[in-house]
């Protein structure tokens, strides 16, 4: 059966006109991104990668062609249909971090949960685990312009996976990072793509990153000229892959959990740990960290909900 | 967005530049100041004037006059005690007389009344006894007549004897010398003077003339149960045909010219929340352009645009509140300086203390509300234009 890709471009064609000429910054764009995918759209400046998220993200209204999130036409939300799109459904992480300023670190994440009408005291909780996961919980009470780069770049990240999205969009979240920085950023976003299985969109002009995805668009002049890389997923039995995403575990002992009844991250994160520690190749101290990993890995499903 | 958030964001982003909002509200704390000082010092007066005007009783008291085509008789006086919401009625007659003290004459208006009802009549007796006896050959004197008769100290008058001589008129409306019938020649007795009334006149229990044969009184108080019923009975009382009054009219009419005072005094407090309302509106466009990158962030990650708009409205709001809130008591404040002040030069010439300034509750609600109005008012066009910003632009803005 063939799988539903979670966003689809059809025919997908962005112009401008500039004075006297036209400019095609998308061209007749098809493309299908699978859930779970950490695809990278690829290409140099100007190639149309930008205009392609602005779509995707509904900030812009394409010339011709339509984008499909789940199905759902984004051409046919309104106004409000858009922003709630933009507040559940997608998450958002940019260049230059694009932190509100006068705000701290923690209410920086909570903003979108603020926009959606969660109480403070939920949000606050959901947004301090999640600034937990991605590890900077010891700066949730700076604002941005006593944070570097990369801090901020992190807490932009937390602040695009707090509602629990479909697709997070990251438009060279590294472009303003050194290098460090830069592999920090990168491998959070992979770790978190593997550990949650959202779905990853990153822009990139950087050959360097290529190796994280699992499939690159090539994109030049506003068309895409190559896609490489294999759909993931498609044939594996996603419980033990599932469970393979913990860190520490591999193929044996995750099909030895299996075995002794720890099918999924649920079952993980509800068991006890003497009772994980009993399975073969499960050490106490990875039954301990497993065990927390996947009740962050629930919190952060569904604290929210699965959508 | 709940409320408490907006609340807080609104707090958050007025506190980012404290001395413009500082400012800002600064305007609405003059405008409001200068209306809730002015308007309370038309209100003091007003009701220093009305407290002169009519004490509280006055003001459920009708006077009824006769019209050449209805007089009122006993019959009258009868029909009005009738009437829903009468307490009672009080008759009365003006009369031209002659009053003899130690030899002196000298000419008075002498007012027939039922002792009883002689409250009605504002006769305040501030030496001796007022009227009380309905059948005591008992006279109350005002004190100008006593200056006629030349008399400095009213102690020495009362108690005194005196022989009255009460003139009619005849069928023509002339006033006759001639004594015809009892009772138009009588000897009283002066029970107490009166200190309120300006003219040379003198008041006497009505029994002591029931032999006169006077048809018609000259005016009748009646008195109403309470004030809410004084414009209903008027009504009837005017249908009936004669011509009604009462001290509510002048105070209707002294509340009128106030009223246009006020509104006077309030359009000089406008002038400068309008200029406040200017300064309300700069702020909040200032923020506008300085925010737009900000608000297309908030966008992009979900905010709608209603959202933004809230939080400017909510913005302009605070101006409006605490402008509103510190306006009054910086109006109450200044009115209180103002009031010490005229007090204490009052009585270093002699005066009495008055308060000249009075804000009255309503009042002081509403001109919150008003600056609430006036910094909404203000605020709604760089809201909207918030609200709408194209995200991708906004973001894109620096």
């Amino acid at each position: 059966m063939a799988r539903k890709p979670v966003i689809k471009a059809v025919n997908l064609s962005k112009h401008y006109q500039m004075g006297t000429m036209l400019v095609k910054a998308l061209d007749k764009v098809n493309l299908e991104i699978y859930s779970g995918e950490f695809i990278i759209i690829f290409g140099q400046s100007g190639c149309g990668k930008s205009t392609l998220m602005s779509l995707f993200a509904g900030l812009d209204k394409p010339t011709s062609g339509e984008v499909f999130v789940r199905g759902e036409n984004l051409a046919e939300l309104n106004t409000l249909q858009l922003s709630k799109y933009r507040r559940t459904k997608i998450g958002m992480v940019f260049q230059q971090y694009n932190l509100v300023p006068n705000m701290t670190s923690l209410e920086n994440v909570y903003l979108p949960l603020a926009f959606e009408g969660i109480s403070r005291r939920r949000r606050i909780k959901r947004a301090r685990n999640v600034l937990e996961l991605i590890g900077i919980a010891d700066i949730e009470r700076h604002t941005s312009s006593e944070l570097s780069g990369g801090q901020q770049q992190r807490v932009s990240i937390a602040r695009a996976w707090v509602t629990s999205p479909w697709i997070v969009f990251a438009d060279e979240p590294t472009g303003n990072l050194d290098s460090k920085s830069a592999d920090e950023v990168l491998r959070l976003l992979k770790q978190l793509n593997q550990k949650s299985k959202r779905t990853v969109i990153l822009i990139s002009h950087n050959p360097e990153y290529l190796p994280y995805a699992d499939r690159v668009v090539y994109l030049k002049d506003g068309k895409v000229i190559r896609i490489s890389g294999k759909i993931k997923g498609a044939t594996k039995r996603r419980k033990r892959s599932e469970l393979e995403s913990l860190q520490g575990v591999g193929k044996t002992a995750a099909q030895n959990l299996q075995k002794a009844g720890f099918e999924n991250m649920l079952d993980i994160a509800s068991a006890k740990e003497e009772d994980l520690a009993q399975v073969n190749g499960v050490s106490k101290k990875l039954a301990k960290l497993i065990r927390k990993e996947a009740q962050e890995i629930i919190v952060a499903r569904e604290g929210f909900g699965e959508k | 967005m709940t409320f408490l958030d907006l609340f807080l964001f609104s707090v958050a982003n007025l506190k980012r530049n404290k001395m413009r909002t500082l400012l800002t509200v600064l305007g609405v704390v003059i405008g409001i100041a200068a209306i809730v000082f002015l308007v309370s010092l038309g209100f003091g007066l007003q009701y220093l004037v009305e407290s002169k005007v009519a004490s509280m009783k006055e003001l459920t008291q009708i006077q009824v006059d006769p019209k050449s085509d209805a007089a009122i008789t006993d019959k009258q006086i009868k029909d009005f005690k009738k009437i829903k919401g009468v307490k009672w009625v009080s008759p009365s007659y003006y009369l031209s007389s002659q009053m003899v003290l130690d030899g002196q004459k000298i000419d008075l208006t002498l007012y027939a009344l039922e002792p009883k009802y002689i409250e009605a009549e504002d006769v305040k007796v501030d030496k001796g006894k007022n009227l009380k006896n309905p059948d005591v050959k008992e006279i109350v004197v005002s004190r100008s007549a006593l200056k006629v008769f030349d008399i400095a100290e009213a102690k020495n008058f009362i108690g005194k004897q005196a022989s009255l001589k009460i003139y009619l008129k005849d069928k023509k409306g002339n006033i006759s010398m001639k004594l015809t019938k009892k009772d138009q020649a009588q000897e009283v007795k002066i029970a107490g003077v009166t200190k309120n009334v300006k003219e040379p006149a003198a008041y006497i229990p009505i029994n002591n003339l029931k032999n006169l044969d006077i048809k018609s009184y000259d005016k009748a108080i009646v008195k109403t149960k309470d004030r809410e019923v004084v414009k209903d009975i008027k009504k009837k009382i005017s249908d009936m045909g004669y011509r009604v009054s009462s001290i509510k009219d002048t105070i209707q009419a002294v509340k009128s010219y106030f009223n246009a005072g006020q509104l006077v005094l309030g359009g000089f407090g406008m002038v400068a929340l309008f200029v406040a309302s200017i300064g309300i509106f700069n702020t909040m466009t200032i923020s506008l352009l300085e925010r737009t990158h900000e608000i297309g962030i908030m966008k992009a990650i979900g905010a709608t645009n209603k959202d933004v708009k809230r939080m400017f409205i909510f913005e302009a709001a605070q101006i409006g509140f605490w402008g509103g809130v510190f306006g009054l008591f910086g109006g109450w404040l200044m009115g209180l300086l103002i009031n010490t002040l005229v007090n204490i030069l009052a009585k270093n010439f002699g005066g009495v203390a008055q308060g000249i300034f009075f804000t009255p509750m309503w009042f002081s609600s509403i001109s919150i509300v008003f600056a609430l109005l006036v910094s909404l008012t203000a605020g709604i066009y760089p809201a909207r234009r918030a609200g709408k910003l194209n995200p991708l632009e906004a973001i894109r803005y620096e």
